[in-house]
């Protein structure tokens, strides 16, 4: 390639690199965490997930007809059953929805039950509009975090528009960092840990970036799409094939189309369905169930499963009597490539397809990837104070590093003192009511922690602190649990939850180590701000 | 069983790491010994996760095995001898 064509690829990376580093690390990191949100995480921050994510079939059957005799018959038009399966509510959540309002709404209105996962006991009702209801479930520290990353917690349309970009931004970097880096496969395996920082730095983002390259162009690609589709992707699409028509595209793309009621009584046999679900893909688990026109003749059961053989999720159709229809991918019976690539999208994005081993590898490699911009924007600082004619003062490259260990380390900080808050709720703190703690300790940790940066400080001092008070918030979690929680490593009642606690105590411990490794500078502030 | 398979995997890839830092063995030594590890790998894999399960697990299990040869082992030029 044509060293003038290098170069501008080279200013393309930088640039890309510089102006969006702070939030890709912001993504990347939360990202990475969310990985194990949905359903470890969050069974560990949900002491009624803890002791069972399983109820029976025949319990499920019981409930949903025993309840259904309570509810207006408009209620039976459409039931959703959401399993504990720690993918979506902590309770056994039964929705019984009238799309067309009753006497009290004219929208759409949900009678919800909601029951204890293991003694099926009556936790929570809901009577009101559908909206409000999902709007206002209760959420826990992980999937807070995992919202975070989604949609920066912005609101849609610009949170998801802006991660979506960062995800092009992403894949730009990965593809151009690639082109730039002649020595490709001569530097596969350089890294020089005991030939100063500067060196290690920039040896660590070459490293990085080669061995992490496909992940990172499949996350970027992936995180794109899944970004900007609803939001530009899905009116271009309609724009193109259905001449603007949002809701004609939607209809085409929905696997469950709405069900004709023939007011022909016949009972849907949803526990044999379940069973024969159950028999056709012993290694998944059911996330939810939706029964249209309940104990209706033309009564339709849908079951998404996740897992199993199967790397996307897939979505069974039965008809009410206990007949097996199909098994289809989640957008419906549609075929052509296309639609397989776009299912395979969501597993590449989530690391959801396999069990945990599969989500350690993703885990692992979206911290990689948040610290590409990061030593990225290091490197080009560094760049910048040296040579005869530096453009970059060292008072001014101080408060830079500053500003990266406020924005980055106080983003790791925030995240991190939401596990043993979690902890505190559980125990003080009852259902929805936890809502509300979540955003302000987050957003205020991370702001408090930004501020402390613009102190004159040398920031090594202020890096050590970062990783001494992250390392002690995690370390905190286990003790917590013993003092306050229901399952934990003493009592044994969660294996899961045992080793949760004694992985954050472990990170914490590692912390705490690499803080105490660091130096403290003693020399006076302007003297000491020397890379 | 499935543990076993993972860790064989696993195992498989970073020996593989190990024989493409090494500058001491022959090109196509290297090659075939690269190639068998891999191929053991993508076996394992598969026995657990099904093809196209198993092909991405190998791929990003071999991301994962080569950032943490060079981060832990370290050491320059490799495949160019």
């Amino acid at each position: 390639m044509k060293s003038i064509t290098l170069k501008k690829l080279f200013l393309l990376h930088s640039w890309v690199g510089i102006v969006t580093a702070v939030l890709l690390f912001i993504i990347a990191f939360s990202g990475a965490l969310a990985v194990l949100s949905r359903p470890e995480l969050k069974i560990w921050a949900n002491p009624e997930l803890q002791t069972s994510q399983y109820v029976p079939s025949t319990q499920v059957s019981r409930l949903v007809n025993e309840y259904y005799k309570q509810v207006p018959s408009e209620f039976g038009e459409n039931i959703h059953v959401y399993m504990p399966s720690g993918h979506n509510f902590y309770l056994l959540t039964l929705v019984y929805e009238s799309h067309h309002g009753d006497e009290n709404y004219s929208e759409e209105v949900a009678k919800v039950f909601q029951f204890h996962p293991d003694t099926l006991a009556l936790v929570d009702t809901y009577y009101g509009p559908s909206k409000a209801f999902y709007a206002g479930k209760k959420t826990d520290a992980p999937t807070y975090i995992g919202e975070f990353h989604a949609d920066l917690h912005l609101g849609r349309p610009i949170g998801l528009i802006l991660t979506g970009f960062l995800g092009l931004t992403l894949l730009v970097s990965a593809v151009t960092g690639l082109f730039i880096h002649r020595k490709l496969i001569k530097e596969l395996f350089t890294f020089r840990r005991g030939k100063g920082l500067d060196i290690a730095i920039s040896d660590a983002h070459k490293v990085i970036g080669i061995w992490g390259s496909v992940f990172n162009v499949v996350i970027g690609f992936t995180g794109a799409f899944l970004g900007l589709a609803t939001i530009i992707l899905l009116p271009a699409a309609a724009f193109v094939s259905f001449g603007g028509d949002q809701d004609k595209l939607i209809e085409t793309f929905t696997a469950i189309p709405e069900t004709v009621v023939s007011h022909v009584k016949q009972p849907t046999k949803i526990n044999t369905i379940l069973e024969n679900a159950h028999s056709r893909y012993p290694d998944a688990i059911v996330r939810d169930v939706t029964i249209m026109a309940h104990n209706d003749a033309n009564a339709q059961v849908y079951i998404r499963l996740l897992g199993g053989e199967a790397v996307a999720s897939q979505l069974l159709h039965y008809q009410g009597n206990g007949e097996f229809v199909q098994s289809m991918s989640s957008f419906g019976d549609i075929s052509g490539i296309s639609i397989k690539v776009i299912e395979l999208m969501f597993p590449l994005h989530f690391g959801n397809f396999s069990g945990v081993f599969v989500k350690l590898l993703w885990v692992l490699l979206g911290f990689s990837t948040a610290l590409l911009p990061i030593s990225g924007m290091m490197m080009w600082l560094a760049k910048r104070t040296r040579g005869s004619n530096p453009n970059l003062t060292l008072s001014a490259y101080a408060r830079w590093n500053r500003f990266i260990i406020g924005s980055c380390g106080g983003l790791v900080l925030a995240s991190f003192v939401l596990f043993p808050v979690q902890v505190i709720l559980n125990y003080s703190v009852s259902g929805a009511a936890q809502n509300a703690y979540f955003g302000p300790i987050f957003f205020y940790s991370w702001l408090g922690w930004l501020l402390i940066g613009l102190l004159p400080m040398h920031y090594k001092n202020y890096f050590k602190l970062t990783l001494l008070l992250c390392g002690l918030v995690l370390s905190a979690v286990l003790p917590l649990n013993i003092l306050f929680g229901h399952s934990n490593i003493i009592n044994f009642n969660s294996g899961l939850v045992a080793v949760v606690d004694a992985s954050f105590m472990l990170v914490g411990i590692v912390c705490i180590w690499c803080a105490l490794k660091i130096k403290t500078s003693t020399k006076p502030y302007l003297e000491a701000q020397v890379p | 069983m499935n543990e076993l398979l993972i860790l064989t995997a696993m195992v498989s890839l970073l020996l593989m790491m190990l024989n493409l830092r090494k500058n001491t063995i022959t090109r196509p030594i290297k090659a075939l010994f690269c190639t068998i590890l891999f191929i053991i790998s993508v076996m394992c894999f598969t026995g657990v996760y099904g093809f196209i399960g198993g092909v991405i697990c190998t791929i990003a299990g071999a991301m994962v095995a080569g950032l943490l040869t060079a981060i832990i082992a370290g050491k320059a030029p490799q495949l160019l001898d």
